[in-house]
């Protein structure tokens, strides 16, 4: 009997903790759930807030292999209100609990951006893991696109934004969290990839979906073209092209998007400031992250014989900000030290071949280090006209030199002395 | 005298019960007040908290009764009786923010919908079946549930570790002395758990280096606490205010779960679950000393009143909750000080004469 009595309590106590834990009681029917998996916002012309929910509609057939999908865009006077609204025109309960990412219409950077991030980093029914971009044009005719990359636009976004170790870290993607972080920080600079629409036709030409977004070799050519985005070395080359952070075509017959998100935004106070060129988003990422197996492209080394290419493969990067400051001066000294080897090159070397143990020419040493620093004199400028401290100089004054940081809190960009040092070896 | 506790049930009964209810909310609680010297708020509930134990382990060695024949030695039927009743209250008032907090938590956090009052009823089952129980079954929980917690635990920090900015935590005590405090004196209705051992005092037999065993146990849970306010802050510094319930963000960041999914919810209903267990112990606590006071024989009536009294409180004032937690923060403070801390640290002066209480026998 007693143990009957033990069994009947375990077996009550484990089925009142099945139904707690399990939702059972907040129950909402299956086929009343839209699984949003991404959201675009836009400021519609009676300047309400346009929230387009991409919904994942899933089917138990074996006649459609891929999964359905909707875009359903619903209004209203915040992005709470126009969430809401998507569910009152579908009928369906807007599920954001998979929605990984959040697109930006260019139209709401005329506004502080974080009346719009604010709502997605206090409610607990979104991720604030999920990312965060900027379209070029309108966040729900990005979201709209049709890409070979996946039947879902936004998981072929996620692919070119999320990479793996192993990728170029040519993209500097942010997330909701990571973006509020940043926007509440003392500097209050935050930033967020710019996606370009790349249109591929069938002969496997690309072309630029934006009339301002610069090739490669406009790139190259003209490196201030946009005014604040960064200056860079009249002999540095794109480290990466708009393609490479862009899987190729599958082959389909019609026109299809391929995304380009190696140029960054760069916003202070909420606010679109400028935006960083691709060489400038890499020269941010050596800066800021693990740039480990991330290649970079060196052009003309050789200035005086044949033009000498090498595609270089970064094997560790190391960077540091080193910082004084006294009551007549703040300086400020970037230190990079990268260890790479030669991946490629556009001529033949009979005595160097791929493996580990190629030394690095003095030659290639010696441009890689004048271009980086060129790249990040440009990137202090950037800072300097945008006063978007995406290096995190004025958190590093707070942090280390507190008894300074009442001094230069305000004007630090203008006044701060800055060194760059950057050191590259190969195989010694 | 028959002890009810072996020496290690106590000492896994601050691992397995301390830690659990302090990750839910505290931690914006303390960032609130201190920012980043959050942590020092932290270190400083914990040392209160260490001190208390360090006097209780004096008493404990000498005590050769329990908690409270040393009142009635000392103060009389009396007054025994009316310091009793202030723990009562005590331990009432120290249940409702937990209990409401994960309340909240679960409403928020697992429900799509607003569900009612009545979801949250299967906790008070459970609450309610515990406080009937003798205090060995606290113990025989203590001795399951610390690898719960610890499993949880672990789970959860090593997915946040490699999300944490550590120097988010500089400059060091620039918030000033009265923000420290402040967050300090907000959060002491969440510790005082010092207090539980004074009730454990005469439950077991104290052995030679068994309160070395006792304060390094408490003082590794409260190394855990610590380490998981540290990484909160690290993980969200500048937003870290308005992460409320900082069990479910801290580990989803981790490149890990993006790639995989939310595994690190497998930590948190292990937390969860041994959170149900420590929320009951301050309801446990106050239904023993209620039937102590009123010499009420069947342990479900003192039980009954007190997990009864807590449903009734939290249903009341479910849509007052904000003033609530304003008087808990900003007045009840004083007394979680002298009853959670203060006094424990006097318990060694307490007199001491063979009398044990009917209560405990089986």
């Amino acid at each position: 009997m007693r143990y009957i009595k033990t069994k009947i309590f375990m077996f009550a106590v484990a089925a009142i903790f099945i139904m707690f834990f399990s939702n059972d009681f907040g129950l909402i029917d299956i086929e009343k759930n839209a699984i949003i998996t991404a959201v675009a916002i836009d400021k519609s012309i009676d300047n309400e807030y346009e929230v387009s929910a991409q919904i994942a509609v899933p089917e138990a057939s074996n006649k459609n292999p891929e999964n359905k999908k909707a875009l359903i865009t619903g209004k209203g006077s915040t992005v709470g209100a126009a969430i809401k609204n998507v569910g009152g025109i579908s009928g369906w309960f807007p599920k954001l609990t998979f929605c990984n990412l959040i697109v930006i219409g260019q139209s709401l950077t005329e506004e502080n951006i974080i009346n719009v991030l604010d709502y997605f980093s206090k409610t607990l029914r979104i991720q604030n893991s999920a990312l965060v971009l900027l379209a070029e044009d309108s966040g729900k005719d990005l979201l709209a696109c049709t890409s070979p990359l996946d039947n879902i636009s936004s998981f072929a976004l996620q692919k070119i934004l999320f990479k793996n170790p192993g990728f170029d870290v040519d993209i500097a993607p942010t997330d909701i969290k990571t973006f509020c972080t940043d926007y509440y920080s003392n500097a209050h600079s935050s930033f967020m990839p710019l996606v370009k629409t790349v249109e591929q036709s069938d002969s496997g030409q690309q072309n630029s979906g934006s009339s301002n977004t610069p090739s490669p070799s406009q790139t190259e050519q003209n490196p201030s073209s946009s005014s604040s985005s960064s200056s860079s070395s009249s002999s540095s080359s794109s480290s990466s092209s708009p393609t490479s952070s862009s899987s190729s075509s599958s082959g389909q017959s019609s026109a299809n998007t391929l995304f380009d998100a190696t140029t960054t935004a760069l916003f202070f106070k909420g606010m679109k400031v400028g935006e960083l060129d691709t060489d400038s988003t890499l020269i941010l990422n050596i800066l800021t992250r693990n740039a480990s197996l991330t290649t970079y492209q060196l052009k003309n080394v050789n200035e005086n014989q044949y033009e000498e290419n090498y595609l270089i493969t970064i094997l560790r990067n190391y960077a540091r900000m080193d910082m004084s400051a006294t009551d007549s001066e703040l300086k400020v000294s970037f230190i990079l030290d990268i260890y790479c080897k030669i991946r490629d090159q556009n001529f033949p070397i009979p005595d160097l071949d791929y493996s580990d143990n190629s030394s690095l020419p003095s030659m290639v040493k010696e441009k890689m280090e004048e271009q980086l620093t060129a790249r990040i004199n440009g990137l202090l400028e950037t800072i300097r006209q945008t006063k978007c401290d995406v290096l995190k100089i004025k958190q590093n004054l707070f942090r280390h030199h507190y008894g300074q940081y009442a001094r230069y809190k305000d004007n630090y960009l203008e006044v701060m002395k800055t060194e760059v040092h950057v050191n590259v070896t190969g195989q010694k | 005298m028959q002890y009810q506790l072996k020496t290690r049930q106590i000492c896994l009964f601050f691992v397995a019960f301390l830690p659990v209810t302090k990750i839910f909310m505290l931690p914006s609680v303390f960032e609130k007040f201190a920012e980043n010297d959050m942590w020092i708020s932290c270190l400083c509930n914990i040392i209160l908290d260490l001190a208390a134990v360090f006097a209780m382990i004096f008493a404990c060695r000498k005590a050769d009764t329990d908690f409270f024949g040393l009142l009635k030695n000392s103060f009389g039927n009396v007054g025994s009786k009316i310091i009793l009743s202030l723990y009562v209250v005590y331990f009432f008032i120290k249940a409702i923010m937990p209990i409401n907090e994960q309340k909240d938590y679960i409403e928020i956090t697992f429900y799509a919908t607003l569900p009612n009052i009545f979801t949250f009823v299967p906790f008070f089952l459970i609450s309610f079946y515990i406080s009937v129980k003798k205090i060995r079954v606290i113990g025989r929980c203590a001795d399951v549930l610390w690898a719960i917690t610890s499993l949880g635990f672990l789970l959860l920090v090593g997915l946040s570790v490699s999300n944490v900015d550590i120097q988010a935590l500089l400059p060091f005590g620039v918030r000033g002395a009265k923000s420290i405090l402040s967050g300090s004196y907000s959060a002491l209705s969440w510790y005082g758990d010092s207090a539980y051992l004074m009730f454990l005092i005469g439950q077991f037999a104290y052995k030679k280096k068994d309160g070395l065993k006792i304060f390094f146990t408490y003082l590794l849970a409260s190394f855990a606490i610590l380490l998981f306010m540290i990484l909160f802050y690290c993980i969200f510094t500048s937003t870290a205010h308005r992460q409320i319930f900082s069990l479910t963000e801290i580990s989803k960041y981790s490149s890990v779960i993006i790639n995989i999914g939310r595994f690190d919810y497998i930590g948190i209903l292990l937390i969860l679950f041994a959170s149900v267990f420590s929320m009951s112990m301050p309801l446990y606590f106050a239904s023993l000393i209620l039937s102590e006071i009123t010499g009420i024989k069947k342990s479900w009536i003192s039980a009954l009143i007190i997990n009864g009294g807590m449903f009734v409180f939290l249903m009341l004032f479910s849509e007052f909750f904000s003033t609530v937690q304003y008087y808990i923060f900003n007045y009840a403070g004083i007394y979680f000080l002298i009853l959670g801390n203060l006094f424990p640290l006097f318990t060694p002066l307490l007199k001491t004469e063979k009398k044990k209480n009917a209560l405990y026998q089986n």
